[in-house]
């Protein structure tokens, strides 16, 4: 219903430009020539080029989802009233939040692979762009990880316009964002439990986003020269899971938003 | 009955006191305005029905269903801006987006733009707007997307002389009900035949008759020919009819006249 409006606020968003674009471009060109330089070779330069863009991709997702969807703390009152006195209904106003977020993260996630690839190919002379196939799989994989961040990112902030003082809210920005670099990092550094694979998505959605990338199956370490072999069809359906059950809670909580005076809200 | 206050009370979700208590507020299909002075409770009462204010008490009832259950109930609107940023657009985009929820036609809210010559609004966004540009496009939606009962908050502030002869005319010609706010008894004396409530320290009086705005007078202490009888904390007044301590039309603010009577 309001999915193309959606769209086009989401993407004159200038907080969209520097989380979505600079700061991936700068994450990539940091693991090209920086931090892992020395590393690329002929050989593992396409598996560690996939590692980076399915950790920059989740970087990117978890800063710009919180920072869009911060704007809805600016909206409570036009939520309450157009969900009481309008044709838009919370299931239909959270549809077309992701509608619109999906073609936001097409955006990014085109962007991202192709950032990524370029510094990782500057970097290392080697051919490391996926595939057609694999663009495919890798751009249908990370919008499914794109909007379980933009489901968690809404029920961060539907928590504290509910329940808890506005004024925190910019905290928020930070909380996904620290979920990826502890939990999505360990995957760098270490061989993380596989069930902690499987319930994770800050875990999952690296590992299927990492496989989709290089078109093999997915692991549960970045580091390990043995990893072990992970299920598609099982991470898939835990995230799957995920955004249903955060979708339904989501759907819940805005029964309960509580309306934000403008004036505190311009204080922030 | 279209709008049913019954023995209401309403907070803000930031505080945990009642800012009005006990109001009782009936209207079906007229045309009413509520006058009182800044501070007094009059946008509270509108933020209430709008489901912004909490309803801690009693009930809020429109066209016959709870508003604490409502939801896609469309042809109901007021003019406060907050309700018109459910996203960042300009004017023109919002106005297609808000329309499109509302099952309106926005060609019809375009050409009431276009009647206040404020076409130039379309391509800004909303915080780009002067502060009564703002008033009439929020006057314009409310009274577009409301057309079975709009909501007025203070619909004059910040027009100039003739946007506000504009809005006049809108009020008088609006075929659904309509509810306004104003701290100005002077606008009234254009809107004959209006109910017409008095809101003093967060409890209404009336109904009185908007043609009578001259026959009105504020009387301190008890009259008892009275229409009514306002207690307040600077003492007791009464509302009289023809004769009384100061005609409640002499005064633009229902605060001058009162500080008129204790003096």
């Amino acid at each position: 219903m309001i999915a193309k409006y959606y769209f086009r606020s989401l993407v004159t968003n200038k907080f969209l430009w520097f989380w979505g674009v600079f700061f991936s471009f700068m994450w990539a060109a940091l693991g090209a020539f920086v931090m892992d330089s020395s590393l690329l070779t002929p050989l593992n330069a396409m598996p560690i080029t996939s590692a980076w863009y399915a950790l920059i991709a989740l970087i990117s997702f978890s800063s710009v989802s919180v920072t869009l969807a911060i704007s809805m703390a600016w909206s409570t009152n036009a939520l309450i009233f157009s969900f009481k006195f309008t044709k838009l209904s919370r299931t239909r106003y959270l549809l077309d939040l992701l509608i619109a977020w999906i073609f936001v993260s097409v955006f990014l996630i085109f962007i991202g692979i192709i950032f990524t690839a370029s510094m990782f190919y500057l970097s290392s002379k080697v051919d490391v762009f996926p595939t057609y196939l694999s663009f495919l799989k890798t751009f249908g994989i990370a919008i499914l990880v794109g909007v379980f961040f933009m489901l968690i990112a809404v029920l961060l902030v539907l928590l504290v316009i509910s329940y808890s003082n506005v004024k925190i809210i910019q905290f928020l920005s930070f909380v996904p964002m620290i979920l990826v670099f502890s939990l999505s990092y360990l995957m760098i550094y270490y061989s993380p439990p596989e069930l902690l694979i499987y319930l994770s998505p800050w875990n999952s959605g690296p590992s299927l986003i990492q496989a989709a990338f290089i078109n093999q199956q997915p692991i549960n370490s970045f580091a390990s020269s043995h990893p072990e072999n992970l299920s598609w069809s099982t991470l898939l359906i835990s995230l799957v899971l995920w955004e249903l059950i955060l979708f339904a809670i989501d759907i819940y909580i805005f029964r309960r938003i509580k309306p934000q005076d403008p004036e505190a809200m311009r204080q922030i | 009955m279209e709008l049913e206050l019954n023995n209401t009370s309403l907070a803000y979700s930031n505080s945990m006191k009642d800012v009005l208590s006990g109001i009782n507020l009936h209207v079906e299909s007229e045309k009413i305005a509520i006058v009182g002075s800044n501070g007094s409770g009059k946008t509270t009462i509108i933020k209430g029905i709008m489901g912004i204010a909490e309803t801690t008490k009693g009930e809020i009832r429109i066209f016959g269903r709870d508003l604490k259950n409502m939801r896609t109930m469309t042809g109901v609107s007021c003019n406060l801006d907050t309700i018109y940023r459910l996203l960042d657009l300009t004017v023109k985009k919002k106005v297609e987006m808000y329309c499109l929820i509302s099952g309106i036609d926005p060609e019809r809210v375009f050409s009431h733009i276009e009647s206040y010559e404020l076409l130039e609004i379309l391509p800004k966004k909303t915080r780009e707007l002067s502060t009564g540009q703002d008033k009439a496009f929020c006057n314009i939606m409310a009274l577009e997307m409301g057309y079975k009962m709009a909501i007025l908050d203070e619909p004059f502030e910040s027009l100039d002389v003739r946007r506000r002869l504009m809005t006049v005319n809108d009020l008088k010609n609006f075929q659904g009900s309509l509810i306004i706010n104003t701290h100005d008894f002077g606008a009234l004396k254009s809107l004959p035949n209006w109910g017409l409530y008095l809101i003093v320290e967060g409890n209404l009086y009336g109904k009185f008759n908007s043609s009578d705005i001259n026959r009105l007078y504020l009387t301190k202490g008890e009259v008892p020919s009275a229409l009514t009888t306002i207690r307040t904390l600077y003492g007791t007044f009464c509302v009289t009819l023809d004769k009384g301590d100061t005609p409640l039309s002499s005064s633009t603010d229902l605060v001058n006249s009162i500080e008129e009577v204790v003096r």
